[in-house]
């Protein structure tokens, strides 16, 4: 049963990745390609999120990681003039420190008290992007984040002032983002960061660093907001307080449970549905909200594990059918 | 000095206003052990519930005008108390052991409610005026008669749910609910009623803090955003299911906003107030006065 | 002497625990020597998953010491302390409950895996070997306990007696030195309850010391090289089997006699 889901998965799984890699060839709409880029930079943090999920704890520092990212990013390339290339990266370790540092003592607290520490924390770092205008250009953010600088692959120069270039880009990051997810998940560090919130007594008595544990996958977490905020900047060539606040948060909160938190496959299913809706929406912008509001309690109702457990539902409830 | 009175008297208000909403959230948080982000939602409700019932007169109210403004803020609650109750029955009861649902959820409905109002009432802010005008004067120094109306209700409010959680029966019962779910099943006490109490009167508070702040500032649709987010500052602060807990904690947070932002701006305003809490849950990982979950 | 001291495992010294004005647990000493099985007995109440929380150091102790293998281990976290070999069960089922019985006892092995972060990651061949070799100490186990059939089934699925047996798994997978079990063989039936103490002999066999505390008479006395019985917080009596089942003391403990 384990195996033939884990073969389904893989299979969905190579079949997005070949549309996503074929697709822009076919369809070479700039609009069609920027809802992309947002659904790949989407899924990324929704992927953060997640793995802190598992361990039971949800995070809502990613929405401020996120900023962080976007604006370590943005300050590396403008004020220190280092190349995006090394940046991207350089934001996604930057802000696993900085995971690092403020995570050590806020994992210890638990349930509702840890998702408001986050709140505070996501709120605090926002205050400080308002208030040090010199370093983070105050309310009104960083203008004029440079877009990546062209490079030579195999004889090709690519450049990144259209949208193909930083489409596959957002693809890369995101398909690394998929793979260490996935092996993670096989791993014995992903089973045992599963059976954290099941018992941390017992946990405990055998000797496992709970606090360690969860520290690992908070970092990671951050980790990969860290580089989906660089790839924001660059994308939008800006960087906003406005975009970073807490309710980002919650829409990745929102993808992870409706795609559903089993499987990898979970936060891709849950960005492409829900933000292909807001553009599906967009001339009834108003309505949108409330249509987000409605999948979410139906899905919580009647798909309590996510899109992604919506066949074995149908498997069990055609069962059910046929007695 | 004048500026520390003023700024004192402005704290008070806020104070009181956080106090309301702050323990509407502690109560449907201690009982049902529901974190509900979309209280503020019901804040707001009580914003529009006051314009619509005192402002537009969408109902024959008669009365001089004091008397149908306070006729507005009741009828408010409880409009706003009937719609949380059902609210509770549909959708939240079912998620009440799962934090990850109960979140989520309530995001939904925050995310509906926002969306509703805006599409029925539209973007722009509502502006009205309550029935108390004029200044009252201290010597030098003045104050709204609107703001001491804020205060005074706020302060009637406080009261009356002081009474009626000491003194009455279903108060009672609903504090031996929070104190000890368990024992208070075995003693064979109707958990729906109690929870429905609990979820009407918490959305009351809110939507009455909301009432009152409506003509002082304005209304609009994502006005409960802020106010939620203080108040569950002061629930941590004043220990989860603690309604005295509340109101000091809702002292400290709106004395702490009025004063920072009065002398060290906005930013510096919230900043103290979330670094508060964060500080707090360093040092006690369940709140002041919190129990292990 | 000196010889009788070394083989000391686990020294309990003047320990004691108060909950509020309660005494759970006063002035307790006791000693167990490598190899043995001893039984802490007492009348419900008694203190005696108190002590067990106490030395693997979920609970603080009011005052005195835990030594274990020489080492103090008094107020240091439970999860030190399993590392030097002192692992507890609970006397409830405390399980992974969404995880299949493999991986119950594969989480058990974490002492002695370690991280292996970077070698899980990236899968060379040395991993490949080392998870081979993980899997075989997990099934070695299964077969040991009789769950082996059970393996791809999940904790919550197994029956009460299963459950209590993979508690025990779970700990073994961790090698432990010192096993304490609390009341493994509640809620069992009489065969389920043979298996049982036949699974600790074997477990004693491999040379691990037990501390065991039961309320089933029968499986103390089969299994106990020693018995330590506690009433009210209290060590009331220490001794064999057979002197515990005629001590005046413990009698009038069990009896109830006011
Ligand atoms: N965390 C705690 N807080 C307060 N009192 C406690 C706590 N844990 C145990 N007690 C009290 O300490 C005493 C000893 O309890 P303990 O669980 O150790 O008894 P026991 O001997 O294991 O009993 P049983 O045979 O029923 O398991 C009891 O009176 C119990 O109520
Ligand atoms: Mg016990």
């Amino acid at each position: 049963m384990k195996n033939k889901n884990t073969t389904w998965t893989t299979r969905i799984l190579i079949f997005l990745i070949a549309s996503g890699i074929l697709l822009p060839m076919v369809h070479k709409d700039p609009y069609f390609l920027h809802i992309c880029i947002i659904i790949f930079i989407w899924s990324i943090l929704t992927f953060g999120i997640r793995i802190v999920l598992i361990t039971g704890h949800l995070n809502a520092a990613q929405g401020g990681f996120l900023g962080m990212g976007a604006y370590f990013s943005a300050i590396l390339t403008m004020k220190l003039g280092w190349s995006f290339w090394i940046s991207l990266p350089a934001s996604g370790l930057a802000v696993a420190i900085l995971a690092m540092i403020v995570g050590y003592p806020i994992l210890r607290v638990k349930g509702a008290y840890f998702v408001m520490i986050t709140f505070g924390i996501t709120e605090v770092f926002r205050q400080i992007w308002m208030m040090w205008k010199d370093m983070f250009g105050g309310p009104q953010g960083l203008f004029g984040v440079p877009k990546p600088s062209p490079i030579d692959i195999a004889g090709l120069h690519i450049s990144f002032s259209s949208k193909m270039p930083f489409y596959y880009l957002a693809l890369v990051v995101l398909l690394f983002t998929v793979l260490v997810m996935r092996r993670l998940d096989n791993s014995r560090l992903g089973i045992t960061l599963r059976s954290l919130p099941q018992s941390e007594m017992l946990s405990e008595s055998i000797g496992i660093p709970i606090l360690l544990y969860k520290l690992i996958a908070f970092v990671i977490g951050a980790f990969f907001a860290g580089l989906a905020g660089s790839l924001w900047a660059h994308y939008f060539t800006y960087a906003s307080p406005d975009d970073f606040n807490w309710t980002n948060s919650l829409f990745m909160l929102m993808y992870a449970v409706i795609g559903g938190t089993q499987t990898v496959l979970g936060p891709i299913l849950g960005c492409m549905l829900l933000l292909s809706l807001d553009e599906v929406l967009i001339e009834f912008q108003e309505y949108t909200p409330i249509v987000l509001g409605l999948i979410l309690i139906f899905i919580l109702f009647y798909l309590p594990g996510g899109l992604i457990s919506l066949p074995q539902k149908m498997g069990s409830l055609l069962k059910w059918r046929k007695k | 000095m004048d500026m520390l009175i003023q700024t004192f008297i402005n704290g008070t208000m806020g104070s009181l206003i956080l106090i309301l909403v702050a323990s509407g959230l502690c109560m449907i948080f201690g009982i049902m052990h529901i974190v509900n982000f979309a209280h503020g939602e019901f804040y707001m409700l009580g914003g529009f519930g006051a314009w619509l019932f005192f402002d537009q007169e969408v109902l024959p109210l008669f009365g001089p005008p004091a008397f149908r403004y306070i006729l507005s803020v009741i009828l408010t609650m409880v409009a706003v108390a009937f719609i949380g109750i059902i609210v509770e029955r549909v959708l939240l009861r079912r998620f009440r052991g799962s934090l990850q649902s109960i979140l989520v959820v309530t995001f939904g409905l925050m995310l509906i409610m926002q969306a509703s109002t805006l599409i029925i009432f539209g973007v722009t802010d509502k502006a009205f005026s309550s029935p108390f005008q004029g200044y009252l004067s201290l010597g030098n120094f003045h104050i709204s008669q609107e703001r001491m109306a804020a205060i005074i209700t706020s302060i009637v409010i406080m009261l009356l749910l002081y009474f009626f959680i000491n003194k009455t029966k279903y108060g009672k019962a609903m504090r031996a609910v929070a104190q000890d779910a368990e024992a208070a099943l075995v003693l064979g006490m109707n958990f729906n009623l109690i929870f429905s109490l609990a979820m009407g009167i918490g959305c009351a508070l809110a939507a009455v803090g909301g009432a009152l702040v409506g003509p002082i500032f304005y209304v609009n649709p994502y006005m409960g955003v802020a106010p939620v987010m203080k108040a569950f500052v002061v629930i941590i602060l004043g220990g989860a299911g603690s309604l005295l807990g509340a109101v000091i904690g809702g002292f400290v947070v709106g004395m702490t906003e009025a004063f920072v932002s009065t002398y060290f701006g906005t930013h510096f305003a919230i900043m103290a107030v979330f670094l508060i809490l964060i500080f707090i849950l360093l040092v006690k990982p369940t709140g002041v006065f919190g129990h292990e979950e | 002497m000196t010889a009788g001291e070394n083989r000391t495992l686990l020294e309990i010294k003047g320990l004691s625990k108060n909950f509020g004005g309660l005494a759970a647990v006063a002035d307790l000493n006791f000693a167990t020597e490598k190899g043995e099985i001893v039984g802490l007995i007492g009348p419900n109440g008694a203190g005696k998953t108190t002590v067990f929380n106490l030395i693997s150091g979920f609970l603080k102790p009011t005052q005195g010491q835990v030594i274990f293998g020489g080492v103090n281990v008094t107020q240091k976290k439970p999860s030190w302390i399993a590392k030097k070999g002192l692992m507890r069960t609970f006397q409830a089922n405390v399980l992974y409950n969404e995880n299949t019985v493999m991986q119950n006892v594969l989480l058990g092995c974490h002492l002695h895996t370690g991280f292996g972060l970077m070698r899980d990651f990236l899968n060379t061949a040395e991993t490949q070997q080392r998870k081979k070799q993980l899997d075989e100490k997990v099934m070695e186990i299964l077969k040991f306990s009789g769950l082996y059939e059970l393996r791809d089934e999940l904790a919550s699925n197994l029956s009460h007696g299963h459950q209590r047996i993979l508690g025990i798994c779970i700990t073994l997978a961790a090698e432990p030195q010192l096993l304490m079990l609390d009341e493994p063989v509640s809620g069992m039936n009489a065969e389920e309850k043979n298996n049982m103490v036949e699974l600790i002999k074997q477990i004693n066999l491999k040379g691990i010391t037990v501390l065991i505390v039961e309320h089933d008479m029968k499986v103390i006395m089969n299994l106990c090289h020693r018995i330590v019985v506690l009433n009210f917080g209290m060590k009331i009596a220490e001794g064999l089997p057979e002197e515990i089942q005629a001590h005046p003391k413990v009698i009038e403990a069990y009896l109830g006699v006011e």
